[in-house]
């Protein structure tokens, strides 16, 4: 179960830096931190996959679909909208494709332009 | 006589203001960078106030950073009534005066030295001694409550106004006045100077 | 105990020179410049002054010790910026595009892009920016709420407001993709120009310095 959370995660991941638009997904707390980054073995790049949450259904709301959170930032030359909406359209294909029958509800959030 | 007061207070250049405003009012909504700019700009001038409040820049460098930090956590809060810069020399002020209360009395006032042995304490050439009359003034800075170092510092180092002290202090311009007389009064004493 | 002059602040520590001067009153006339008969020729003021002078030299010479002095200031900034990057405030996530397509920006990226926008026009330096949700049916459009110092030798200010509100409203448009209500552009400071205040904007703009 974790193990395919994992491999979720990072195949997400990969997909969202595909798009054009993307700078890279947000960075989490740790990395945040720049002497963690520069000394601490447990600051690995990639290591806490970043800018990507994904929570079970909750029961309540709306039906019964997985949320699928990614949190970005965006590059200045392309329109942030269009970039936004073009991760979705691949989130939501990679998704599609892999997990036929499940449902997702996908939320993209900017939190940075470069 | 030649009195030489230390000037009032040092000039702001306009435009730098005028930018520290927009700086602060974007900080205040959230924009860590205009904070940055608002760090990079009044962080050498505060680390020189609180090492002269201190006398150690490793103190100093805490409260400085604690300031800042205390700083942008109250700055959604903050109504802009003085400038980013006045705010924050009030806040590492009051700072560094709660460092000095707590910090222990390194010489107790029982060990001070008696009054002055005569001649070459109170040549007027012990200025040129250098490190050696330096640390004779470390030492009676140490001996001064921390209101009066306080307000002494201000005065005497940072060239501060009476009214400018009182308010950064929050006490009344008299009661600054008579701080920083004892304050004078102690360390001529302590320097051998006067008697 | 003497009799203290009139004028006397009741300080026990003060202290009566043998002229009869209160050393308090001596030493602030000496700070603040005043001169008279008496000072100028007693010899315990005049003594009393030189100690003082004496004392400030030598605070001032351990206030030019290099070691006093701050060596580097950057490793000391990016400590204070670390601890500050772990409390980030950025503000509520706002709709792009139409409401439900589930795309958001945060309130600080969007109102950064907004400022760059406004100060695009030259001489505009852009402040507070203010994002709210409008109660709007059907739509949900932000309202802008923009504070900006501008030029003291503006011609016509309000010509240059909406300059700025076209700006920002293009901007939303075409970088972000943010519907937009109200632009509301405050100008709260003319500021003069450093250089030369008598110079017309259009030489600031002009190709030849």
């Amino acid at each position: 179960m974790s193990a395919s959370a994992d491999t979720m995660h990072s195949e997400l991941a990969h997909v969202v830096r595909e798009v054009p638009g993307v700078a890279f997904l947000a960075p989490g707390l740790r990395s945040r931190l720049r002497a963690l980054r520069a000394t601490s073995p447990l600051a690995r790049p990639g290591d806490d996959t970043p800018g990507i949450t994904v929570s079970a259904p909750s029961g309540e709301g709306r039906t019964s679909a997985t949320t699928v959170e990614i949190r970005l930032i965006c590059r200045s030359d392309r329109r942030t909208l269009d970039t936004t909406r073009a991760v979705r359209e691949a989130v939501d294909h990679h998704l599609t494709t892999r997990h036929p029958g499940d449902e997702f509800r996908i939320i993209v959030t900017v939190t940075g332009v470069t | 006589m030649t009195g030489n007061p230390p000037p009032g207070e040092p000039p702001d250049v306009e435009g730098e203001r005028s930018d520290d405003t927009l700086m602060t009012e974007r900080a205040a909504e959230g924009d860590e960078d205009a904070f940055a700019v608002l760090v990079r700009r009044h962080a050498p001038a505060l680390l020189r106030l609180a090492t002269r409040l201190l006398g150690d820049r490793a103190e100093a460098e805490d409260a400085v950073q604690e300031a800042f930090v205390g700083a942008w956590r109250s700055l959604p809060e903050f109504q802009g009534r003085s400038s980013f810069g006045t705010w924050m020399y009030r806040i590492v002020t009051n700072r560094c005066l709660n460092t000095l209360r707590a910090r222990r009395p390194q010489a107790p006032l029982n060990e001070l030295p008696d009054l002055p042995a005569p001649a070459y304490t109170t040549a007027p050439d012990r200025i040129t001694e250098g490190r050696a009359a330096l640390h004779d003034v470390q030492e009676a800075l140490s001996t001064l409550s921390p209101e009066q170092r306080i307000c002494w510092t201000l005065r005497t180092l940072d060239g501060r106004s009476y009214a400018f002290i009182a308010k950064t202090v929050g006490i009344s311009e008299q009661a600054v006045r008579a701080r920083v007389f004892r304050a004078r009064r102690q360390l001529t004493h302590s320097l051998g100077a006067w008697q | 105990m003497n009799n203290p002059p009139p004028e006397t602040r009741t300080d026990p520590d003060d202290e009566t020179l043998p002229c009869g001067r209160l050393l308090s009153q001596v030493w602030a006339d000496w700070e603040e410049g005043v001169h008279d008969e008496h000072t100028a020729q007693c010899a315990h003021c005049r003594l009393a002054v030189a100690d003082l002078e004496r004392l400030e030299s030598q605070v001032r010479a351990l206030d030019s010790d290099p070691a006093q002095q701050p060596v580097d200031a950057a490793s000391f900034i990016d400590r204070v910026m670390d601890v500050v990057r772990l409390e980030l405030r950025p503000g509520r996530p706002l709709p792009l595009g139409e409401a439900d397509e589930d795309l958001r920006i945060m309130e600080n990226v969007a109102a950064r892009t907004l400022r760059q926008a406004a100060e695009e026009v030259p001489g505009v330096r852009a402040g507070s920016c203010r994002l709210t949700l409008a109660d709007a049916p059907g739509g949900t459009p932000v309202n802008v709420d923009l504070s900006v110092h501008v030029p003291l030798t503006t011609p016509d200010v309000q010509a240059l407001a909406q300059e700025i509100r076209d700006r920002v409203g293009v901007t939303a448009h075409e970088r972000l993709g943010l519907h937009l209500g109200e632009i509301d552009v405050r100008i709260t400071d003319l500021v003069s120009e450093d250089e030369d205040e008598a110079a017309p904007r259009s030489a600031q703009e002009g190709s030849a310095p």
